[in-house]
């Protein structure tokens, strides 16, 4: 988060990035309560593109996904980066998200984008 | 990108929303006062999500209004320069394109598409971008595009992030 921070501003020190699929589903959540304040003319805006781009409409699918990218020691920018934009390769994944030039044998995220994929691929 | 945000904000209320419930007033006006607004510090504000804490109000001479320090948390939509984003195209011109990514509209010039793009200004029902040397390839009104932000204009409440589709992996995208 350090780099970003940086370019961001010192509000984002404590922040937590939330990728797509999250996104939708807190959205969905507010939604469905009949949360939304009329004034709020971005939340419609926000809710359709989220559901547009949504890699992993499946929410359990999602959580897997994030667990494994935990687990698999990526920082908080890479997860959210990867869960939004799922690249298929890690020329590609390199090339959309630069942190990832950490990783010199491509190997490990070779294996973790296939697992991704597998578990995208789990979904209706 | 999409983040959890700690923010504080000043809030000022007048005596009929002070009483019982204090704390549900304090939520309701603060969502009124900023869901749906957009800052450059922090982005778009998308929804609030929670109130962590609020002070001791602060009663204002002369008014009888009572000033609330709070802490919340809310989610927001901050772009940044460099991040790659996926969008939609909204119109094509001569110049390059516009899409959009929910409120947040952008500009890619001619200049920043791959050298094998070509305009098609009488393709009907909507003018294109033509990749020349892949025909399925096409940028048109409603098609999704992958494009990295190069720079960010701010103009009051309005943003632009301004964007290259020319470095690899970027470009049409097939979202389902």
């Amino acid at each position: 988060m350090d780099d970003l921070v940086t370019k961001l501003g010192p509000e984002f020190a404590s922040a937590n990035a939330l990728s797509i699929p999250e996104v939708v589903i807190v959205l969905q959540y507010f939604k469905d309560q009949g949360q939304i304040t009329s004034n709020n003319a971005i939340f419609e805006k926000i809710y359709s593109y989220a559901k547009r781009y949504n890699r992993f409409p499946d929410g359990q699918i999602a959580g897997e996904v994030r667990k494994l990218l935990v687990e698999s020691d990526f920082t908080q920018i890479e997860i959210t980066l990867l869960m939004n934009l799922c690249p298929q390769t890690a020329e590609e994944a390199k090339a959309l998200i630069p942190e990832l030039a950490r990783f010199e044998n491509d190997d490990h995220l070779n294996q973790t984008l296939e697992e991704i994929a597998r578990l995208k691929n789990l979904q209706g | 990108m999409f983040f959890i945000l700690n923010l504080k904000k000043n809030l000022l209320v007048t005596p009929e929303y002070l009483g019982k419930k204090l704390s549900t007033q304090l939520l309701n006006l603060l969502k009124r006062a900023v869901e749906g607004s957009f800052n450059p510090r922090h982005g778009y504000l998308v929804k609030v999500l929670t109130v962590d804490k609020y002070g001791e109000g602060k009663v204002q001479d002369g008014s009888g209004d009572v000033l609330f320090p709070l802490s919340y948390k809310a989610l927001v939509f901050m772009p940044y320069k460099d991040e790659v984003l996926d969008g939609i195209v909204t119109n094509v011109l001569p110049e390059g394109f516009m899409a959009s990514v929910g409120p947040m509209s952008l500009f890619i010039s001619s200049q920043k598409l791959p050298t094998d793009y070509r305009i098609d200004m009488e393709n009907r029902p909507h003018p294109r971008w033509t990749n020349v040397n892949d025909s399925t390839s096409h940028v048109q009104v409603g098609s999704d595009v992958r494009v990295k932000i190069i720079g960010i204009r701010i103009n009051g409440n309005e943003i632009l992030g301004v964007c290259d589709m020319s470095e690899s992996h970027l470009g049409p995208i097939k979202v389902r």
